[in-house]
């Protein structure tokens, strides 16, 4: 997936854990860690404006695009 | 889920069972009656399976008699794998998630198979009709050749099915990882 997802690299400037991102944002760890990972397929706006909110980031700081070779 | 479509499903899973034996039951006998016809008596080719009668053929062209019997067991052999495949799918399935790419992959499998056992018994059936005009009389084969253009629709309705419930899963998964 070209597009990574620099959440871990948000969380370690905030000092902020999963789980406390967890509770701010009202989402489960579950799905929290999906977004982590780069798994993820789609993200709500929503749910980005609740991340940006909690971390006082930007989406851009979050989402990066990266062209990989096919 | 209503109870009475659980009853439904579970009359039809006891019936592939009854199905499914019967089948094995059948291509067995053949198997039986043809390595028997070939080892030890030629009478076995009087009567291979339920008035079966090909003992001209084997008197006559036991190559084509080999071919032929060992093609429709081929055909009833993967008729077997083909109930088999839906007693997996009963096996497997789970009405709360019903969705699985287990379950899309047996689907799109028993298409397959459906497939090509419609067009081996119409092959087999192209190839006995061959025989019996120019080689020998071939009395009630045909009759146990039948079927064959309903699998290749079976077989295409299925696919096509297989194709849409794969697509369904992909939006499921999508949906699932939508955060």
């Amino acid at each position: 997936m070209p597009i990574i997802v620099n959440l871990d690299v948000m969380m370690a400037k905030r000092k902020m854990s999963l789980n406390e991102l967890s509770t701010k944002v009202d989402l489960t760890l579950a799905n929290l860690s999906i977004l982590k990972t780069g798994k993820a397929k789609a993200v709500r706006f929503s749910t980005l404006e609740a991340i940006c909110k909690v971390l006082e980031c930007q989406p851009g700081d979050l989402l990066e695009y990266q062209e990989t070779k096919e | 889920m209503e109870t009475k479509t659980k009853k439904i499903l579970k009359v039809m899973h006891v019936v592939c069972w009854v199905l499914f034996v019967g089948v094995c039951l059948k291509t067995g006998a053949l198997i039986f009656s043809f390595v028997v016809s070939l080892t030890s008596s030629a009478i076995a080719a009087h009567n291979l399976y339920r008035g079966l009668d090909l003992s001209a053929l084997y008197a006559n062209q036991l190559p084509h008699y080999v071919t032929l019997v060992s093609l429709v067991i081929a055909i009833w052999g993967l008729q077997a794998f083909l109930v088999y495949l839906v007693l997996r799918i009963f096996a497997k399935i789970n009405f709360m998630h019903p969705f699985s790419a287990d379950i899309a992959e047996l689907v799109s499998r028993i298409s397959y198979v459906a497939l090509i056992i419609g067009f081996s018994t119409l092959m087999v059936y192209h190839y006995a009709d061959w025989i019996n005009a120019k080689l020998t009389h071939l009395p009630n084969l045909q009759a146990y050749l039948t079927g064959g253009a309903e699998f290749v629709l079976l077989g295409m309705i299925i696919f096509v099915i297989a194709q849409v419930f794969k697509r369904g899963i992909e939006i499921q998964t999508e949906n699932e990882l939508t955060v």
